[in-house]
């Protein structure tokens, strides 16, 4: 197929689709309704989930504060707890601004650069609170311990003895995966802003 | 303040435009439908906003174009769904076979370009000049013109492929 052909055959395509009319005003109505039964629906429902558990779990933590009773265990309950604060919040704010593209006033370019340059920030966000995770696992097992079982896990060498190797080899793989996929997306957008800059 | 009467109406006198960029969009007819329907509420969400300064095709293909950009990687939730299956299928059915080959052979090449250039394309098709591309897409004409003849080469080296 040539490329003047391409050209000939879209005309034709044209010819015949834009004569149809396919769509009644009952379908157009329907259309209109919002794609999903609520806003927060859309695309948040387990960032908001995930973010209900974070803060559920900040405020347990402070609640039980004072069963925290040496000054490392209340280190460990203090990072988590403002962990638990402002990883999910951080995530949340990336998200929305990767949404806000004004769909009926930006162009085209507009649209790519910011849809794309928020896509890297989201990305880099997540790929440094994953890594932020690994602490706030070892801090959460630290501060929960202590709270639920009334355990310090310092104390108990023998148990980490075993915990802490196969948690680390766990994390290891999975690290190794989000790792893989992120970079994946991030090259993708990183491909799109350089040719937008071209 | 515009009114659902002309809203149905613009949407009708230039349907084929929602599908033409759904199709350049997407990777399978789910994906299509579910484009196809995000389009036309975004479309009624700005009707209002649309002050008639452009045609209301430009405003269209603009809309469209935002829209299927910030799809492309959105995570599909079921929600309130339209069935659009007869929407579809009927303007395939509309041409013969041996178009709609060609056709599906036409839209392949489109598919192998960037998401930059895809829009670029579709608006070059739809014979566009350049100034009206670059005011839909926020290039400069000039960007265009290298743009177009690059998104040639490409397509020449594809279609010889072939």
């Amino acid at each position: 197929m040539e490329l003047q052909e391409m050209k000939t055959l879209w005309e034709d395509m044209n010819q015949k689709v834009d004569q149809q009319k396919i769509l009644t005003d009952k379908l157009i109505m329907d259309l209109t309704q919002e794609r999903y039964s609520n806003k927060i629906g859309t695309i948040l429902t387990p960032e908001i989930i995930g973010t209900l558990i974070c803060f559920a779990a900040a405020l347990y933590i402070a609640i039980n504060f004072g069963k925290l009773d040496v000054w490392y265990l209340q280190l460990a309950g203090i990072i988590t707890s403002a962990a638990c604060l402002i990883l999910p919040v951080l995530s949340l704010k990336s998200i929305q601004k990767m949404k806000g593209i004004n769909i009926s006033k930006s162009t085209y370019k507009e649209s790519l650069l910011a849809y794309t340059k928020g896509q890297r920030r989201f990305l880099q966000l997540q790929k440094i609170i994953f890594y932020l995770s690994f602490f706030l696992l070892f801090s959460a097992v630290i501060v929960f311990g202590k709270i639920f079982k009334d355990v310090d896990v310092f104390a108990v060498s023998q148990k980490l003895n075993w915990m802490i190797p196969s948690g680390i080899g766990a994390l290891y793989i999975f690290t190794i995966w989000v790792y893989k996929k992120y970079k994946k997306a991030t090259l993708d957008a990183k491909d799109i802003l350089r040719e937008l800059e071209n | 303040m515009h009114t659902k009467k002309e809203f149905i109406k613009d949407i009708q006198e230039n349907e084929g435009i929602i599908y033409k960029v759904t199709r350049i969009y997407s990777n399978n007819s789910e994906d299509q439908k579910d484009l196809y329907q995000e389009i036309v509420y975004q479309l009624w969400k700005s009707y209002n906003s649309f002050k008639g300064d452009s045609k209301v095709s430009t405003w269209m293909y603009r809309v469209a174009l935002n829209t299927a950009i910030s799809h492309l990687k959105k995570e599909k939730r079921k929600g309130h769904q339209v069935d659009l299956e007869k929407v579809l299928r009927d303007r395939i059915e509309h041409v013969d076979t041996i178009m709609e080959e060609r056709i599906a052979l036409l839209y392949a090449h489109i598919k192998n370009l960037s998401i930059v250039e895809r829009g670029i394309i579709l608006l070059y098709l739809e014979d566009k000049n350049y100034e009206e591309i670059a005011s839909i897409t926020g290039f400069s004409s000039t960007n265009i013109g290298t743009r177009l003849n690059r998104i040639k080469q490409k397509l020449k080296a594809q279609i010889k492929k072939d």
